[in-house]
């Protein structure tokens, strides 16, 4: 079974699921992003976000990681993401928010020769509430060869 | 020079489209890729332990959102060193989202960055009465003086009050 070639336009993946804990997102902005809101419950409280909240970039993150995890369970093999066409933060993740990114793919590009191909999705990050946190338009880059083949 | 000494102590109309600020530089370290990667975008390349560097496909290269918290880092480092006892939401000014991110090269172990950051548009769009948008183009060059990395950015800043 060739997985790349499985891969239809406008299928559409659900991936795991992640919990951001307090500690998860206070350690992020300790090192990344050290605003009061992302380290405060109380400047969190006092901010836009109305409350403590996760840096936009650390949610970026744990949203490729999801991505990640779910292009490799259609057994891709994934190589990186060179380019993001557009990223919206639509509301912020708060402690203990459990997050899942929903992918619609909407093209695939093969360079055979090299045996990379190139897919771009548009990718919801949803809370448990099921509102949409994050909107992006995403390249990623995989190896279109099937995994058993690669490892002969 | 009192024009720059406090960037965030300015009200949305008082921020000059055409502003130019150099946020700093940063080196990335092998072990701070790999464990930026390990978390948050393992590459099957990068996690074998049979990677070497004669393996072109297996060399380390720092993800796209590890290269974005950098930025971050040091545009909140840089803006607090300029906006000292302003307590109002004008030195918080929240990203609501970005385009045209793009890795132009890798970004490997070793490498240098230095970040720029240039306005390039103020929009009309009023948020919560409250806040206006800052449109940034953002760029990293390497030691070699090479673009490696560039986004352009939406950042909130409080209207004069009326």
């Amino acid at each position: 079974m060739n997985c790349w070639n499985n891969l239809t336009i406008g299928q559409t993946f659900e991936s795991s699921r992640a919990t951001f804990t307090r500690q998860d997102i206070v350690e992020f902005a300790e090192q990344f992003d050290p605003q009061p809101y992302h380290l405060q419950q109380k400047a969190g409280k006092e901010s836009i976000f109305n409350g403590l909240c996760a840096s936009g970039w650390h949610v970026c993150a744990v949203m490729m990681r999801l991505i990640v995890d779910s292009i490799s369970k259609q057994g891709l093999h994934y190589i990186g993401s060179p380019a993001v066409a557009e990223l919206r933060w639509r509301k912020p993740v708060y402690v203990n928010d459990s997050v899942y990114a929903v992918m619609t793919l909407d093209s695939k590009h093969e360079a055979a020769e090299q045996q990379v191909g190139t897919i771009e999705f548009t990718v919801q990050l949803k809370n448990q509430q099921a509102n949409n946190l994050v909107e992006m338009s995403i390249t990623v880059m995989s190896n279109i060869a099937p995994e058993s083949s690669r490892h002969e | 020079m009192s024009d720059t000494r406090h960037l965030r102590d300015r009200w949305f109309e008082d921020i000059p489209v055409g502003e130019f600020h150099v946020f700093g530089s940063h080196t990335f370290s092998s072990e701070e890729i790999n464990d930026f990667c390990q978390k948050y975008e393992p590459h099957p390349n990068q996690a074998s332990p049979q990677a070497t560097d004669s393996n072109v496909s297996a060399q380390q290269f720092a993800s796209v959102w590890h290269i974005c918290a950098v930025w971050m880092k040091l545009m909140v480092t840089y803006m607090e060193r300029y906006a000292m006892g302003v307590n109002d939401g004008r030195r918080n000014g929240a990203g609501i989202g970005f385009k045209d991110l793009q890795c132009i090269k890798p970004v490997r172990a070793g490498d240098t960055l230095t970040f720029t950051y240039e306005i390039v548009e103020k929009t009309d769009k009023v948020i919560r009465d409250k806040w206006g948008v800052i449109r940034s183009r953002n760029e990293a060059f390497n030691q070699h003086g090479e673009l490696v990395f560039s986004f352009v950015v939406d950042i909130l800043a409080e209207r004069r009050p009326h």
